[in-house]
């Protein structure tokens, strides 16, 4: 497994579309994993670590600290990607669950105005990364993974202010759209 | 909306994230409450996984005393306790205490009420008693209802005494299936729950449960009753018989533990009739004894036919009660077939063979010879015989033998009565399918019902449908064969009957529910099947394991990865043994076994098995049949995955080729791979080759009735001008 898992992101490196793809769902199933076991040893009670979820994964690959620079990039790409289907996925569901309940306590109500939030903020992702993928990346790793600017700029190969423009013009586009919707 | 949420890491810190990864805690709850149609009267016990209340039916229908469990389940675990409660609500047997209702209050509490089982502790009831057979038939009772469990995919991996109750019948009622793990389970890791001195060595490691917990607990509870002075002590020759039982049921290692709680069931029903136990060595002296036993009964020509079907169940055609009910119809030929049978029997000397594996291909051969010889002044008995012969042949996977004597019963039939020519006609069908020849086996099947129509043989009837819907599947017309099993399974309920037909139709109208991509609907078929099969023949029986290979299938599309896993292994092992490893059911196993791995994204393990199936399937059924094509298609798909895109396209257009050859343009296998083939060449940036796959694949699918909209719309995707150059 950790063979192909080094292979896969070797092949990314080279700009293979179905190595990408591939790793995606490797870290997908990755995270859900991680995530379910610290859920059922009843730590991580309130947040979401990503730092030391991705450290477990980073783990996998056997000396992290060896990982070539490109390669820790191509991860936390891949990463931030996952975490962003973890989030919305679980925001649907929650959201296709509330139909058969009729009364729902405050807690619920709150849960559900943010998953509604999170899928309109998911779909608009979408638009934008038609016109701007980039930018889509960057709303990718600061919000959905929480990144630092320096590992953003790392994770995308650009440079951090190029980070903090985009940031800065997406949430702007965003809120433009999330208004109207 | 405002987007005051927009900040780093905002997504991780919120109500969604917390629900996502926090448990929720149990709420207090009070005498007097109210669950679903139940008041809480007091609490009566409580443990790691909640608490458990006794509670009063509080609907003005009638009374009913409940223990209600209560229990915390964090977010996302509704989904599978929906599931769980469904399953559950089919444990019904006598001594597992009934599931009564379920529910969930708004605030996420999940509870269940369970009939309230008035009793008295098993430990202490076994202490009291004075024949050591009574405790045998505790464990045994006890065994059964984890069989039971087991068959609905449960485990129950906490079997303590404390778990169960003696009922004033003196036998025992299971509780706690509330807290008990379905093997489908997808989060397998172990559960911390257990009891000191009871969990088994895998529970401990905390690893995942499985049916081989269970047998190690059944175990523990034979030693704790039996030979540690708990409960009555048995004389010396059964503790030295129950020994071995215990040192096996509970080995550290579960491969090397009963492969079944059956197995250890069927062990200790022998100890108790003071046989030898059959899944362990047992001393020479009592095998030689029990040879001898074996002998004697085999003189006595009644008992020679019984032996016989035990003899051949071994080698898959026990279950042709048809077979045996022609054989023995009326009585002036049942003398015959009798002296017929017995002589075969005697021929095939079983106890040369260790007494249990006769080599049924000899039999049969012999069979043929004499029914050439010997019956030429007795054509219906020849024609039934020669039926009976071609049926054992194609379970046994041998077409081309088959063949020969099916033509011979089919030309004595032709003037004989309309419901053994029907008869004759459904095997018939049978054969043609699994030659390929798809077209003649659904002719065979509409001659076969227009034959059985005056008739009011619903079983046959029954057959008849099963054979032309998989034969309206195998040629693509889904929908007709749909509805052809969706009439057979509503006449034949109608007529009220439990049977192997309505099994099969389960069996059958799953395969193309699962065609259709209508999972939830081909596993609760493929789980209908199961229960029937298992009810009428008990597990691994071999249509209960075909049955279970179909189940495996569906729960592994459903991601339910543990439990197919566990099934398509066990079914392996069957089917290895009845069919042998060159076979083409052992082929179509593997196949399954390699689907599974790749879901899980265990590309090299599943790229294993299908190139397996794919070589055994192809030499087991020769160069025309579609069937090997499945294995060499996900192989294809695997490598696709991995991105291996060259050898990907490759190996799909060979797929696309040879099933344009076989079965057809217009037909949903057609399509599939003609999509895979698109992706393939889409990846190796050959677009124009892509988009022509894409184009063969969407009008074959939209040539197809029952595709799926979302397969349509997929297609529709790929071929938009827009659409990326790789995705």
């Amino acid at each position: 497994m950790d063979e192909d898992f080094l292979a896969l992101l070797e092949r990314c490196r080279n700009g293979e579309a179905h190595a990408q793809h591939a790793l995606a769902a490797l870290v997908y199933a990755d995270l859900k994993h991680i995530a379910r076991r610290h859920l059922k040893r009843g730590r991580w009670i309130n947040t979401l670590d990503t730092t030391s979820l991705l450290h477990e994964s980073y783990l996998r690959l056997g000396n992290a600290a060896e990982l070539p620079l490109a390669s820790r990039a191509h991860l936390l790409n891949v990463a931030s990607r996952a975490m962003r289907r973890v989030v919305c996925d679980h925001a649907r569901r929650r959201l296709r669950r509330q139909d058969p309940l009729p009364v729902l306590l405050d807690d619920d109500a709150a849960l559900f105005d943010e998953a509604r939030r999170i899928t309109a903020l998911d779909d608009a992702l979408r638009d934008l990364a038609r016109v701007e993928p980039r930018q889509a990346s960057v709303v990718e790793c600061r919000f959905f993974t929480g990144l630092s600017l320096s590992e953003t700029a790392l994770a995308l190969d650009v440079s951090e202010r190029t980070v903090e423009r985009d940031w800065a013009d997406a949430r702007r586009w965003l809120a433009m759209q999330l208004a109207a919707a | 909306m405002n987007t005051a949420f927009l900040v780093t890491g905002g997504a991780l810190a919120g109500a969604l994230a917390a629900d996502l990864l926090a448990a929720h805690e149990l709420p207090p709850l009070a005498a007097g409450e109210r669950l679903g149609r139940f008041v809480l009267v007091a609490e009566i016990g409580r443990g790691g996984h909640g608490v458990v209340w006794r509670g009063e039916r509080d609907d003005r229908t009638f009374a009913q005393t409940v223990a209600i469990k209560v229990v915390k389940a964090g977010a996302g675990l509704r989904a599978r306790f929906l599931r769980e409660r469904a399953v559950l609500g089919q444990l019904h047997h006598v001594h597992i205490a009934r599931i009564v209702d379920a529910g969930e209050r708004s605030d996420g509490l999940l509870w269940f009420a369970m009939e309230h089982v008035v009793g008295e502790p098993a430990d202490r009831h076994v202490a009291g008693l004075r024949d050591w057979r009574r405790g045998i038939d505790v464990l045994i009772a006890v065994a059964q209802a984890v069989e039971h469990a087991h068959r609905h995919l449960v485990v129950h991996g906490d079997l303590t005494p404390g778990n169960i109750l003696i009922a004033a019948d003196g036998m025992p009622r299971l509780l706690d299936f509330g807290i008990a793990r379905r093997l489908d389970d997808a989060e397998s890791g172990g559960d911390v729950l257990f009891t000191p001195g009871y969990a088994s060595p895998e529970q401990r490691a905390g690893r995942a449960l499985t049916t081989a917990s269970d047998v190690y607990q059944l175990g523990r509870l034979v030693q704790r009753w039996l030979l540690e002075g708990r409960g009555p002590q048995p004389p010396r020759w059964a503790q030295r018989l129950l020994a071995p039982v215990v040192a096996r049921a509970t080995a550290a290692e579960p491969a090397r533990r009963h492969a079944e709680v059956s197995a250890l069931r069927e062990d200790l029903a022998l100890i108790r009739a003071a046989r030898a136990p059959r899944h362990v060595p047992s001393p020479p002296s009592l095998r030689l004894s029990l040879f001898l036993c074996r002998h004697r009964r085999a003189a006595l020509l009644g008992a020679v036919l019984v032996a016989l079907s035990g003899v051949i169940a071994a080698q898959q055609w026990a279950h042709h009660r048809y077979a045996r009910e022609r054989l023995l119809r009326d009585a002036r030929s049942s003398r015959e077939v009798s002296a017929f049978m017995s002589s075969l029997f005697r021929a095939a000397n079983p106890n040369d063979n260790g007494g249990r594996r006769v080599d049924a291909e000899e039999i049969l051969r012999r069979g043929a010879e004499r029914i050439a010889q010997d019956l030429s002044g007795q054509p219906r008995l020849k024609a039934d015989l020669s039926l009976a012969m071609a049926e054992a042949y194609l379970q046994l996977g041998r077409t081309e033998a088959a063949e020969p004597l099916l033509l011979q019963a089919l030309s004595l039939r032709i003037d004989g009565d309309a419901v053994a020519l029907a008869r004759t006609l459904e095997v018939q069908a049978l054969l043609r399918h699994r030659q390929g020849r798809f077209g003649e086996a659904l002719q065979a099947a509409d001659a076969g019902i227009a034959a059985v129509a005056q008739s009011d043989d619903v079983l046959l009837r029954a057959d008849l449908g099963s054979r032309r819907g998989n034969a309206l599947k195998a040629l693509g017309r889904l929908d007709e064969a749909v509805a052809e099993f969706d009439a057979s399974i509503a006449r034949i309920r109608t007529a009220g009957s439990d049977s192997d037909a309505l099994a099969r139709l389960h069996n059958n109208r799953g395969l193309a529910m699962m065609q259709v991509r209508r999972l939830p609907a081909a596993r609760a078929d493929f789980e209908q099947a199961l229960a029937i099969y298992a009810q009428r023949y008990g597990e691994d029986h071999p249509l209960w394991s075909g049955a279970a290979s179909n189940l495996s299938w569906a729960l592994g599309e459903l991601r339910q990865f543990d439990a197919a896993t566990t099934l398509i292994r066990r079914r392996l092992r069957i089917s290895e043994r009845l069919y042998g490893a060159q076979s083409a059911e052992f082929a179509n196993d593997l196949n399954v076994l390699g689907g599974i791995l790749g879901d899980q994204a265990l590309r090299r393990e599943a790229i294993a098995e299908f190139e397996r199936s794919a070589r055994i399937w192809r030499a087991a059924l020769g160069p025309d049949h579609p069937a090997p094509l499945h294995p060499l298609h996900n192989l294809g798909r695997q490598r696709l995955l991995l991105g291996e895109a060259q050898r990907a396209a490759d190996l799909l257009a060979e797929v696309e080729a040879q099933r344009l050859r076989l079965i057809g343009a217009a037909h949903a296998d057609t399509a599939d791979v003609q999509l895979d083939l698109g992706d393939a060449l889409r990846a190796l940036g050959r677009e124009r080759d892509a988009r022509s796959a894409y184009a063969r694949s969407l009008a074959a699918f939209s040539a197809i009735a029952q595709t799926p909209p979302q397969r349509l719309a997929e297609l529709r995707a790929r071929l938009a001008p827009s659409a990326p150059a790789a995705h």
